[in-house]
């Protein structure tokens, strides 16, 4: 058993391995590379498919009772600075790896079928690699400087694959909108790390929390430092975690090639920011004001990202908002204390919000077939409907990850979801109703993507929404435009964007989507059956998953303890309170988008308002374009200004003078032999008279 | 008493590397002589052989537990020997980049060799010289071989202009000199060895009288015309400009270290008493050589005029380390010499490559020149960045030492005015090589669109081509392999024990800092 510890760190190096390869391969030989498409694949997906059955291979030996194993060694030392390198598996380390590994193999296998015609498929593949292989090394790293490395990994990966269509402007933009809003987080992370290692003197979780504990308890550091210690590194997960106010960039990052946004932007990359908490639960833990902090942040992102997918109709930017929304019930979990229902909720929406991601991919494959290669056309769910009779996979895989994210039992989101409400209501009852509410609108969105995708007629072929649709994309590119202003690096003409916009579009040559190949549908039923059966390892009858992934700060008899003093009449009250708004939510939404018997349209008028804020995403990206954007513009400006006039005004001014003066003193230099003897019996003379003086 | 006895009273064994270089001047000279102008396809390799012989000779002196030699007239110490290994080496280069030069302007080269020759020896005496007879002795024969040389291309009006005016301004400051040297002479009660002249002085207890005040002055003037330093300064440029240009390449690195040499030797040894005003003397000359060197740089149009205007500049911030006094100064100095001799000389030959295959030096006929000869606008252009102090290169680490010295020791003016003056020196380098590499092939000279096909097959290309691969492999190396360069710097200033007493006797001017950095750096 030994054995697979000491060649754990295999884990993340393969497909490290990979991305190196293939990319050397890319960089040296590029276009035998290129060629060797489905080569490549294979050996990148076999490397991670290792990966995967190490990781499995330390689960199972983790559950079957193995003591954590930590291994590592000194990276750099200075005088008593050590900073050590290393890797750890727990319980926590071992459930992620497996997370990752498995969500990871099945998006690389569904790649295969959805970057068939691209270009850049090799490529493509590199970057997977390469992100799995730093999501991997995160989730194994024994201390938080190390964490930070991978963090700042991962967040590269993220700005590659999302640009990863870069001659798409909005591609472009998007993933520098990620990578800048990313930094504000990570800088806070940054701060909140130096700062507990100012006060703690150490880099290691419970060290760490331990330290702050005894320094708050003694007096030697106040409260207050340590809770702003403690929230900088919470700026980390909210950056990378998509939670307010720092969410903003996830839903641009739907830019990027499908397969990535079930990855990283549902799956992974985004859970990050919960495995976090999770990593420092010891420090957050003895910090009460840090944790309401994290539990009101997590609950207010839970509902603003329900409220604004609602309105959404891409039908990826609706599955962004929505995971937006889920990310907010963990990091809600995590502040109120449940710790293993955050968790919990953790890894069941990776499957199922992976699962939704890459059946939003194969729609939208489908749906290319009729409208084109126009994100615009293939993405909205006005163009959809009546799915279903083509595509019956996708449609019913699809339906389970609603039922799933709706939280009807038995799927998996009902159990997770509904650990996280029970000890919301135990903790605020406030918190509780946030997260209620939410769960209503959730099963309302989601039915209502459902339904506007796989149900009722066809709507691909009426060229009068096509039409409304192209010309609502062209407003969308030129609006912005007259707020940007007409100078700096990478201002762009506006005409130049609506040229781009025209020319993009091949025509759809065939009247009906069609089910997407094998490689693509394979993956989806791989997903479903964890997004069926994942939530029974947590129910509340027999709570595997409990005894299982605990706080650091708990033993396992404290949790056999609370897990034992499980109320049956509460749990019947909790779920069904939350099954039956769900069920108002789906009963709505199937009597608007199914059957039609109210209209969106009017409902939408008489509420125009609060229409209207969903409909902008709460005006969020209005107000920072004008506050941060135009206003670090204009700063950056007025210091260009001053070094402009300034600064460069006193260099040239002592370039020139100094220039003068050499002009001039060319004079003294006339070349005459009696004048130089001069100079240097006069020097001589000056000489002597200065010491005779003195 | 035989000859034998003689040579070992005399400790005559200290001066066989320039035994050695007398040798091979005779056996050029006589071999000439013999075999006719023929001989000039032999006589260069055999002048650098005898030079690099003369450096082995010199390497197996390295630390003479017995270096007093003539009765005191000689000082063979580890200082003297690095000095003269410059100056030996500063003289290969240089031979190596004249011969294609004296081939073209039709002139002998074996008496060219042979004039060069008897003025290293003149140097390399200087060098070790601590009595003023064996001073003066040698630095004319350094001086008039110089003057020679000047005035070598004879055809060349420039040429006779330049000697001329040589031969008028040094002998004006060799007066000058010779005035303070009798001065000297006369104070002590007739004494000529340096250190006799020190103590003499001191037990006459005429440290304060105006005369020895004159007379430090006045040698501080020779000196100056030596090293080049400003107001002494002025024969440069024209002279820098008519001569040929190895003359001037062997001016401006062979004959500058030989006057550091006997600057240091001379104050150290000579006035020790007097060690706030040479102090002060030699600031004001550093500032002036800094300033006015630098500054009227700017203004140059021609390469050689540069160089030389350059160079006035370049012993400024020598200076600085001679005026720190510390042994950190000292070893500063010797370094920046050591490299300076390769980036120097380096740009020189990149010059006179240039002048012989377009027949100019303008600056501005240097541009485009990155597209007809990649490799000499690389030297050149790794030699000026060197001489400008850029990093990594090794006038960088130069710079730094000679600063850090300088500031250790508290001379905090000077070693800001030098990083100014550094900064305008930036200027000019970095123009050159703009000027080289960033036009356009539009914008390219009428010379360099008329530039040969490059050959290096032609009778003394290949010494030349030598040359500039050497020093712009050791300018690029020099910098990041500084070690060995430092250790000997450091070690041949250590060891010598005429600057001991001197590091100790400032220990009571209140420069503490300065002696602690000291031992700091020999550790």
């Amino acid at each position: 058993m030994e054995a697979i510890y000491q060649y754990a760190w295999l884990v993340p190096v393969l497909p490290l391995v990979g991305a190196m390869l293939v990319g050397l391969g890319l960089i040296s030989f590029n276009q035998v590379t290129n060629r060797a498409r489905q080569l490549n694949a294979v050996f990148v997906v076999s490397l991670l498919g290792a990966a995967m059955f190490l990781s499995v291979a330390l689960l199972v030996s983790q559950f079957q009772g193995h003591a954590p194993y930590i291994r590592t060694l000194e990276w750099a030392a200075a005088g008593n600075f050590h900073l050590t390198m290393g890797y750890t598996i727990d319980h926590l380390t071992a459930l992620m790896l497996v997370i990752v590994t498995t969500v990871a193999f099945l998006v690389m296998v569904y790649t295969d079928g959805y970057m068939a015609h691209d270009p850049g498929y090799v490529r493509f593949y590199a970057y997977l690699s390469l992100f799995s292989s730093s999501m991997l090394g995160l989730v194994v790293s024994p201390n938080i400087v190390q964490i930070y490395i991978f963090w700042e990994l991962v967040g590269m990966c993220s700005y590659l694959l999302v640009g990863f269509w870069y001659d798409r402007q909005a591609a472009a933009d998007a993933c520098q909108k990620a990578f800048v809003t990313n930094r504000v987080g990570d800088f806070g992370l940054l701060l909140g790390i130096l700062g507990l290692y100012w006060a703690t003197g150490s880099f290691e979780f419970e060290a760490i929390g331990d330290r702050l504990q005894i320094l708050v308890e003694t007096g030697s550091l106040s409260g207050l430092l340590a809770g702003l210690f403690a929230i900088l590194v919470f700026l980390g997960p909210v950056a990378k975690s998509a939670q307010f106010p720092l969410h903003v960039w996830l839903p641009d990052a739907m830019e990027g090639p499908t397969p990535i946004s079930a990855l990283i932007h549902a799956a992974t990359m985004v859970a990050a920011g919960v495995f976090l908490i999770a990593r420092m639960y010891p420090v957050f833990e003895g910090i009460p004001a840090a944790m309401n902090v994290i539990a009101f942040t997590g609950a207010f992102t839970a509902f603003l990202g329900a409220t604004i997918a609602i309105t959404q109709n891409d039908i990826k930017k609706g599955l962004a908002y929505s995971t937006i929304s889920q990310l907010g019930y963990m990091v809600m979990a995590m502040g109120v204390g449940a710790y293993s229902a955050g968790l919990f909720h953790l890894m069941t929406h990776a499957y199922f919000k992976a699962m939704l991601f890459l059946g939003s991919g194969s729609v939208i494959h489908g749906m290319e077939a009729v409208v084109g290669h126009d994100p615009a056309l293939a993405q909205d769910m006005r163009m959809m409907g009546g799915l279903r009779k083509f595509m019956p996979i996708t449609a019913i895989t699809f339906l389970i990850g609603t039922l799933a994210i709706s939280g009807i039992p038995p799927f998996a989101g009902f159990w997770s979801k509904d650990e996280i409400l029970g000890s919301a209501f135990a903790a605020n009852p406030f918190l509780w109703f946030v997260g209620w509410a939410t769960a209503g609108i959730t099963a309302f969105y989601m039915f209502r993507m459902y339904f506007s995708t796989f149900e009722g007629k066809f709507r691909g072929n009426q060229s009068e929404i096509r039409q409304k649709l192209k010309s609502a994309a062209a407003n969308t590119l030129m609006s912005p435009s007259p707020l940007a202003p007409n100078f700096g690096p990478g201002a762009m003409d506006t005409r130049e964007l609506a040229a781009l916009s025209d020319d993009s579009h091949g025509h759809g040559h065939s009247e009906h989507p069609h089910e997407s190949p094998r490689t693509m549908t394979l993956p989806l039923i791989a997903l479903a059956i964890p997004s069926i059966l994942i939530g029974l390892v947590g129910t509340p009858y027999a709570n595997y998953f409990e005894e299982f992934i605990y706080p650091p700060s708990e033993t396992l008899a404290e949790v056999m303890e609370k897990v034992a003093e499980f109320d049956q009449t509460e749990f019947f009250i909790m779920a069904g309170s939350s099954v039956g708004i769900s069920l108002i939510g789906i009963t709505l939404a199937s009597l608007m988008y199914l059957f039609g018997k109210i209209d969106p349209a009017a409902i939408a008028s008489s509420i125009k308002p609060l229409y209207e804020l969903s409909l902008n995403k709460w005006y969020f990206d209005d107000i920072y374009h004008r506050f941060f954007v135009l206003g670090s513009r204009r700063l950056a400006r007025q210091v260009m200004e001053v070094d402009y006039r300034v600064v460069d005004g006193a260099v040239n001014l002592t370039g020139f003078f100094t220039l003068i003066s050499g002009e001039g003193l060319k004079y003294l230099e006339n070349g005459r032999a009696q004048f130089y003897a001069l100079i240097v019996f006069g020097a001589v003379l000056g000489l002597v008279i200065v010491f005779g003086v003195t | 008493m035989d000859f034998a006895n003689l040579v070992d009273q005399l400790n005559a064994g200290t001066i066989l590397p320039e035994g050695i270089v007398l040798t091979t001047l005779m056996v050029i000279v006589v071999g000439d002589l013999i075999v006719g102008r023929s001989a000039s396809r032999w006589i260069p390799y055999t002048a650098i052989a005898g030079l690099l012989a003369a450096v082995v000779a010199l390497y197996l002196q390295w630390n003479n537990p017995n270096p007093i030699s003539f009765l005191g007239a000689f000082n063979s110490d580890d200082l003297s020997i690095v000095f003269r290994g410059i100056i030996a080496l500063s003289t290969a280069v240089t031979i190596l980049m004249s011969i294609r030069y004296i081939e073209q302007s039709g002139t002998a080269l074996a008496e060219f060799i042979g004039i060069m020759l008897t003025a290293t020896l003149g140097g390399m005496f200087l060098s070790g010289a601590s009595e003023l007879v064996t001073i003066f002795i040698s630095l004319e024969t350094l001086s008039i071989s110089s003057y020679l040389m000047t005035g070598y291309t004879k055809r060349d009006p420039r040429s006779n202009e330049a000697a001329l005016k040589y031969l008028l301004i040094g002998a004006s400051s060799t007066g000058v000199f010779l005035y303070g040297v009798s001065l000297l002479y006369g104070l002590s009660g007739g004494e000529t060895q340096l250190s006799a002249i020190a103590s003499a002085i001191a037990d006459a207890n005429l440290s304060q009288s105006l005369g020895l005040v004159i007379s430090l002055v006045f040698v501080i003037a020779g000196v100056a015309f030596k090293i080049s330093a400003a107001p002494f300064h002025q024969w440069t440029p024209d002279v820098y400009e008519g001569s040929p240009t190895p003359v001037v390449a062997f001016l401006s690195v062979g004959s500058k270290a030989a006057g550091f040499a006997l600057a240091i030797r001379l104050m150290n040894s000579a006035f020790p008493l007097l060690i706030d005003e040479w102090q002060f003397v030699f600031t004001a000359l550093a500032v002036l050589s800094m300033v006015l060197g630098n500054v009227v740089a700017l203004a140059q149009t021609s390469m050689k005029r540069m160089l030389a205007y350059s160079s006035i500049g370049q012993a400024g911030f020598v200076m600085i380390g001679l005026i720190a006094g510390t042994e950190a100064g000292y070893a500063s100095m010797i370094f920046y010499l050591l490299v300076y001799l390769f980036m120097n000389l380096g740009a020189f030959t990149c010059l006179i490559l240039f002048t012989l295959r377009t027949g100019t030096d303008q600056i501005s006929e240097y541009s485009g020149l990155y597209q007809k000869d990649p490799l000499l606008t690389l030297c050149l252009s790794i030699c000026l960045l060197s001489l400008g102090g850029i990093p990594p290169l090794a006038g960088f680490f130069g710079k730094i030492y000679l600063f850090w010295a300088g500031w250790q020791a508290g001379q905090y003016g000077l070693v800001l005015l030098g990083l100014v003056t550094t900064v305008v020196s930036i200027y000019y380098y970095i123009r050159v090589v703009r000027m080289m590499v960033v036009k356009e092939p539009q914008e390219m000279s009428d010379a360099v669109k008329n530039y040969p096909e490059v050959q290096w097959n032609l009778p003394g290309m290949r010494p030349l081509q030598v040359g500039l691969v050497l020093t712009l492999v050791a300018t690029s190396l020099a910098g990041i392999l500084s070690n060995p360069l430092f250790t000997l710097a450091n070690s041949s200033i250590a060891r010598t024990t005429t600057l001991q007493p001197i590091v100790i006797s400032s220990h009571f001017s209140a420069t503490v800092p300065a002696e602690n950095s000291a031992l700091q750096t020999q550790q």
